[in-house]
């Protein structure tokens, strides 16, 4: 793959390396001077020196024929700058910005923008879902965040254990997808009984996962 | 004319006077408290203390009533953000941004975004100036 990492800072360089190391091909763009200086030896050709967040710089970057483009600047603006030039001028499918506040996310999906990842939205997630007793974990994300697979512990006490997954009130929007009970996996039907030590796994709408969580584990 | 100023710098606290002295409802977005005190005691608009890239501040400030937004900070890909926003999102009928660096009007073209370049202006009225017929 071809990928386009606009911005040398922290993650645009580990991610660079990363890219490179995995065997693909890789432009790392970064505007500063100073940067430039620090970074070529080490990149190389596959560093280039302009400003990622205009038609200029990212022609220089050849984001023409890139696969994915990466902006990981500092600001989200530019990261938004960025990837609405690739994606509105240069026909690039899919890139993906680093936003520093979660609630850019909102403006990148309404401005059709693309992927979104913001460290904090990350972060407090899991610091929530460790507060939650550890019972549930996401397992991936996908479509943009707008779907969740997850996996939940039945507990003794939960409001689904001895219920039939027909007699469950899973928000629409949500699907028990499978049950893992001692190790086996099973495809539940409407007549399947859940007991206490099943792993559930569910497909959901991202923003519905509270409320599944509610009604299957309380 | 309802009219939103994001960024109360000496440019857009310029306009946001000339604006009200204008008869227009305005209200003006700047991040720091202290930008806003350039306005006068007097202005008779609003002041709002906030980011103009939080669609929130935005709609305190009354975007969705507006009929104008101009954008007037002193970041060049914050002002696309904010006429980027104020356009698609909020449907703004009147958007115009402020380029502060001339060599990045194609990207404000890019997105089609009415702009005006206070460098540029100053430079034409400036030469004009310089080499004009009359003497002084």
């Amino acid at each position: 793959m071809y990928v386009v990492v606009v911005g040398a800072g922290k993650v645009g360089y580990y991610l660079a390396k990363t890219l490179l190391q995995e065997g693909h091909e890789v432009t790392l763009v970064e505007r500063n001077r100073q940067k430039y200086a620090k970074l070529v030896h080490e990149f190389g050709d596959n560093l280039v020196r302009c400003n990622g967040s205009t038609p200029d710089g990212l022609e220089r970057a050849g984001c023409a024929r890139a696969d994915v483009v990466v902006a990981v600047t500092g600001a989200d603006e530019t990261n938004l700058v960025i990837c609405l030039l690739a994606r509105q001028q240069f026909g690039v499918k899919r890139t993906i910005a680093r936003i520093n506040n979660p609630k850019n996310e909102e403006i990148f999906r309404a401005l059709d923008a693309g992927v979104t990842v913001s460290s904090t939205t990350v972060i407090a997630g899991l610091i929530e879902q460790e507060v939650a007793a550890r019972r549930i974990a996401t397992l991936l994300t996908f479509a943009a965040g707008e779907m969740t697979i997850l996996e939940m512990d039945l507990a003794e006490d939960s409001p689904a254990t001895g219920r039939t997954v027909g007699e469950l009130s899973v928000p629409s929007g949500s699907i028990l997808v499978s049950v893992v009970r001692r190790g086996r996996v099973l495809i539940p039907s409407g007549n399947t009984v859940l007991e206490a030590g099943d792993r559930v796994i569910a497909l959901t709408y991202t923003d519905h996962q509270a409320e599944l969580r509610e009604a299957v584990l309380g | 004319m309802v009219v939103i100023v994001v960024g109360c710098g000496r440019q857009g606290s310029n306009l946001a006077v000339r604006l009200a002295q204008g008869g227009h409802q305005v209200t003006v977005i700047d991040e720091e408290p202290e930008a806003l005190e350039r306005l006068p005691e007097d202005f008779p608009g609003e002041r709002v203390v906030g980011t103009g890239i939080d669609m929130d501040v935005l709609r305190e400030a009354g975007i969705e009533q507006a009929d104008a937004l101009a954008a007037m900070t002193s970041r060049d890909n914050t002002n696309i953000m904010i006429a980027r926003i104020a356009e698609v999102i909020f449907h703004v009928p009147r958007v115009v941004a402020r380029i502060n660096d001339p060599l990045r009007e194609s990207v404000f073209h890019a997105f089609g975004i009415s702009t005006v370049c206070p460098i540029t202006l100053a430079s034409e009225a400036v030469m004009k100036a310089l080499l004009s017929e009359e003497a002084h």
